[in-house]
């Protein structure tokens, strides 16, 4: 004979579905809150991988710029800067680096050969000029594009969060130039 | 009387089910706390870790230009320089500090060495880029 209560189920049944609405509340909240925390993180590592990937590759440029030029400055006898070409002549040759938008140029000649070419191309928007500092210094100022959203934030934080502004290369020029560009 | 007995026992065992259930629905409702506490506490110390060491290797690399920079211009005028601006409005809190070293016997040269400083929190040691340069000072020239 089959045996059953019909009281006893209908209170189980009860308890199972408010057992069974507790686990889903539990369920969504939590899945919202790992869903929220995992999305957020990953956008944010995201984001940051690549301020930071755009930053090193101008410091990357910069230091291959940097390397270039102070050896030519040091080996020149001879510096001429005029608006944005600097010439570094030596007795056997002649260094001109140009800059244009976003691009620097360095060209090696030995009389009429072009001995050498290198162009560091940096981001689009980055300033490049030089500037005479001094009778016996010029400079190469670099100013990456401040990133759009951000440039009023990073420009009030000093230490937490430092973009990249303007850079100088310091270099020497040799003390009977004249400078032309002040 | 035997079907109540019956009934009797099935309703124990089902309440018996039911705190089980109850218990159990505690425990992993702790266990997944625990879990997402963990991963909440660990997540952004790590985070903040891997940002500030590419922090530090920014500065390393610009300080290391701006080190440059001091010694091209300590060999044009031969006196101690401050940061250029463009350094300072970068790293506010950054300071450059000038060692003369002893001079050698055999040379008319000395060494300088020169270290950019930046503070960090209280618990952490400073940041520091040094170089030393070579250069013939004034004293030792004469």
């Amino acid at each position: 004979m089959k045996r059953y209560c019909p009281h006893s189920i209908q209170q189980h049944a009860r308890h199972r579905r408010g057992a069974v609405f507790a686990y889903v509340m539990a369920y969504v909240t939590l899945s919202m809150l790992l869903l929220g925390l995992t999305g957020t993180t990953l956008h944010l590592i995201m984001r940051s991988s690549q301020t930071d990937q755009r930053l090193f590759q101008d410091l990357s440029r910069i230091r291959d710029v940097e390397s270039a030029i102070r050896e030519d400055a040091v080996l020149a006898d001879q510096i001429q800067i005029e608006d944005n070409i600097a010439t570094l002549s030596t007795a056997s040759r002649v260094v001109t680096w140009t800059v244009s938008d976003n691009r620097i140029t360095r060209e090696e000649t030995t009389g009429d050969t072009r001995d050498a070419l290198m162009r560091v191309i940096f981001r689009r928007a980055t300033e490049l000029s030089f500037i005479t500092q001094s009778d016996s210094l010029f400079a190469l100022r670099i100013t990456p594009p401040a990133p759009a959203a951000t440039s009023e934030r990073n420009n009030t934080s000093t230490k937490t969060n430092t973009p990249l502004r303007a850079v100088e290369i310091v270099l020497p020029r040799p003390t009977n130039d004249i400078p032309t560009n002040e | 009387m035997k079907n109540h007995r019956i009934n009797h026992q099935n309703s124990t065992a089902e309440e018996g089910t039911t705190q089980l259930r109850r218990g159990f629905l505690l425990i992993e409702l702790i266990v997944a706390m625990i879990l997402l506490g963990t991963v909440a506490a660990v997540l952004p110390v790590t985070l903040n870790a891997v940002y500030k060491q590419r922090q530090q290797e920014r500065f390393e690399r610009l300080a290391q230009l701006e080190l440059s920079n001091i010694i091209t211009r300590l060999r044009i005028d031969n006196s101690d320089h401050q940061l250029s601006d463009w350094f300072l409005e970068m790293y506010p809190d950054a300071s450059v500090e000038f060692v003369s070293g002893q001079q050698a016997a055999d040379t008319t040269l000395a060494p300088t060495i020169i270290s950019i400083l930046r503070e960090q929190t209280e618990s952490q040691p400073p940041l520091q880029q040094t170089l030393t340069t070579w250069i013939q000072r004034p004293e030792s020239a004469e």
